[in-house]
């Protein structure tokens, strides 16, 4: 394997790739679930799905050149699906649960209407459904890398205000604190991962890629910060060992990755229970 | 420091304050009593600005809100500071950080804050491994970290036992005497008669505003509005 590493792009692309959302997803997801918004990126990769379903449509009528990739209408949907789940998040707060599931409902009924209204235009739905890791170019590669990269120095510019926007939003006002742009702009890097994503982990799966590490995460951590530190190493272990299996044994990357966390997941749950027996014995 | 003219809030089409007329002065301990549902928590969250959309007025040393917290540091104790999401791991620590300058948790005034209520050494624990009561003493020390010139509790003695409670208006008694001006809802006014410069009795409307003597007598007679 490591030989082919270096040789082939596609390869180089496909590890690179991963190993960049294994990481920004679980870093976002902490402060997703946290906030209690798990719904969100599953809602965002049908919003960016149904960008992906228009642009294929509006190739197939002529409007946009053959050569238009559809991602990036899926990347503009995507970031404007999280400008509208986060005003939607705000202001309604009693209602934001059925909010977001008709806006997840809705981009999947615009996605099955445009999917089929785009006659002769092959749209590969299973590779965004559940990601096709080995389609990744270099191109793509890229632009995982500089949103990385950005995501990564926003969380540690802000990283205060985010905890303390996710940890208790209403004391955080009384404290004067300019709350709305950091807040505002979190949703959108969420949108742009989410919808950089799809190609790796897939539409159904990218949610999982950001909740399932914080899962395990929380069951170990006694910070905030080490919550964050154990997703990101869950995600990079998940992630990884998809990787490598998806090439022994010819497995989807994308399920791989999820079958991994979860078995993870049972085994952090098992270990964290056992060893309370354990205390418990020893205290009695 | 606060005048508030004719504050009405609807919820729902719902009259919860009716014109509502009181002032605070800098230094006062004021307390604010009524039943269940009378709207305390509702009056206290128009006054920190989470209820934006009330009639009337509320001023701050003739300023808004904002232009307030510009200038002065106000800290808040919501009723049910257990609101936040248990199952995320959060230390005390980071919690009390949230209250400091700049968010940027200062080892020397967690470690003192946490001294104020009874909490030496719980920094590096878990929020969520704490007794209810323990927390809301977490969530009182992340108020005080801030130094705040108006301290505003909502109901932050339920959940503690009786020591900690005696102990914990001692607290506010010090602080008061220091300079702080507190807004307190309780329910349990009697255990610092002494110390309270003002009662305010609501139920939708204000029933009752002034000292703790007037009060004391207007309780004696009507006894249908406070429940002290
Ligand atoms: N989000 C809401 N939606 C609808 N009604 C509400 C809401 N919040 C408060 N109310 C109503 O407003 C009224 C005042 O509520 P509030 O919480 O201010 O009372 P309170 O005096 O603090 O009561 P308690 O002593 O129980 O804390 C109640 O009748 C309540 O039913
Ligand atoms: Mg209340």
């Amino acid at each position: 394997m490591w030989q082919n590493l270096f040789q082939y792009e596609f390869l180089q692309n496909a590890y690179l790739s991963g190993i960049l959302v294994g990481f920004i997803a679980p870093l976002l997801g902490v402060f997703i679930v946290s906030k209690r918004l798990a719904l969100i990126p599953d809602a965002l990769s049908h919003v960016s799905l149904s960008g992906v379903a228009i642009a294929t449509f509006l190739i197939s009528i002529g409007i946009l050149p053959a050569a238009f990739n559809p991602m990036l209408l899926g990347i503009v949907f995507s970031v404007i699906g999280a400008i509208v789940l986060w005003q939607l998040t705000r202001q309604f707060h009693n209602v934001q649960e059925i909010g977001i599931a008709i806006v997840m409902s809705l981009s999947l009924g615009i996605s099955v209407i445009f999917i089929a209204l785009a006659k002769g235009v092959n749209l590969d739905l299973t590779s965004y459904l559940f990601g096709s890791i080995n389609t990744i170019s270099r191109q793509d590669l890229w632009i995982v890398a500089i949103l990385a990269l950005s995501t990564i120095i926003f969380v540690r510019l802000q990283y205060r205000k985010l905890f303390a926007i996710v940890f208790d939003e209403d004391f955080i006002r009384v404290r004067n604190l300019r709350i709305n742009l950091v807040n505002g702009t979190f949703f959108v890097f969420v949108g742009l991962v989410v919808a950089v994503s799809m190609k790796i982990v897939g539409v159904l799966l990218i949610s999982a890629l950001m909740t399932l590490p914080v899962a395990i995460a929380i069951r170990l951590a006694k910070s905030f910060k080490q919550t964050i530190v154990y997703a990101v190493i869950s995600g990079e272990i998940g992630v990884i060992t998809g990787l490598i299996s998806s090439y022994y044994l010819n497995l989807p990357s994308g399920g791989t990755i999820v079958v991994t966390l979860v078995l993870l997941l049972l085994g952090v749950f098992v270990w964290t229970k056992m060893k309370k027996i354990k205390q418990k014995r020893l205290t009695d | 420091m606060i005048t508030v003219k004719n504050l009405t809030y609807e919820i729902d089409q719902q009259v919860v304050l009716n014109d509502i007329n009181f002032t605070i002065a800098e230094g006062d301990f004021a307390a604010v009593i009524g039943p269940n549902g009378s709207g305390k928590s509702t009056l206290l969250k128009c006054l920190l600005g989470m209820n934006a959309k009330y009639q009337g007025s509320i001023e701050y040393d003739g300023l808004s809100l904002t232009d307030f917290l510009k200038k002065e540091k106000v800290g808040y104790v919501a009723q049910h500071s257990l609101r936040y999401n248990n199952s995320i791991p959060v230390s005390v620590q980071e919690v009390i950080a949230t209250g400091c300058d700049n968010l940027r948790g200062n080892q020397e005034t967690i470690t003192l804050a946490l001294g104020k209520v009874g909490l030496e050494g719980f920094e590096k624990k878990r929020l969520s491994e704490l007794s209810g009561g323990q927390q809301q003493r977490v969530f009182i020390a992340r108020a005080l970290a801030m130094h705040p010139k108006l301290l505003i509790l909502d109901e932050p003695t339920v959940g503690i036992d009786q020591g900690r409670v005696k102990e914990f208006y001692e607290l506010m008694m010090r602080l008061h005497r220091e300079g702080m001006t507190i807004i307190l809802v309780s329910h349990d006014v009697h255990l610092m008669n002494t110390e309270i410069t003002k009662v305010i009795a609501i139920n939708q409307g204000v029933a009752f505003n002034g000292n703790f003597e007037e009060y004391r007598r207007y309780h004696a007679n009507y006894c249908e509005c406070g429940e002290v």
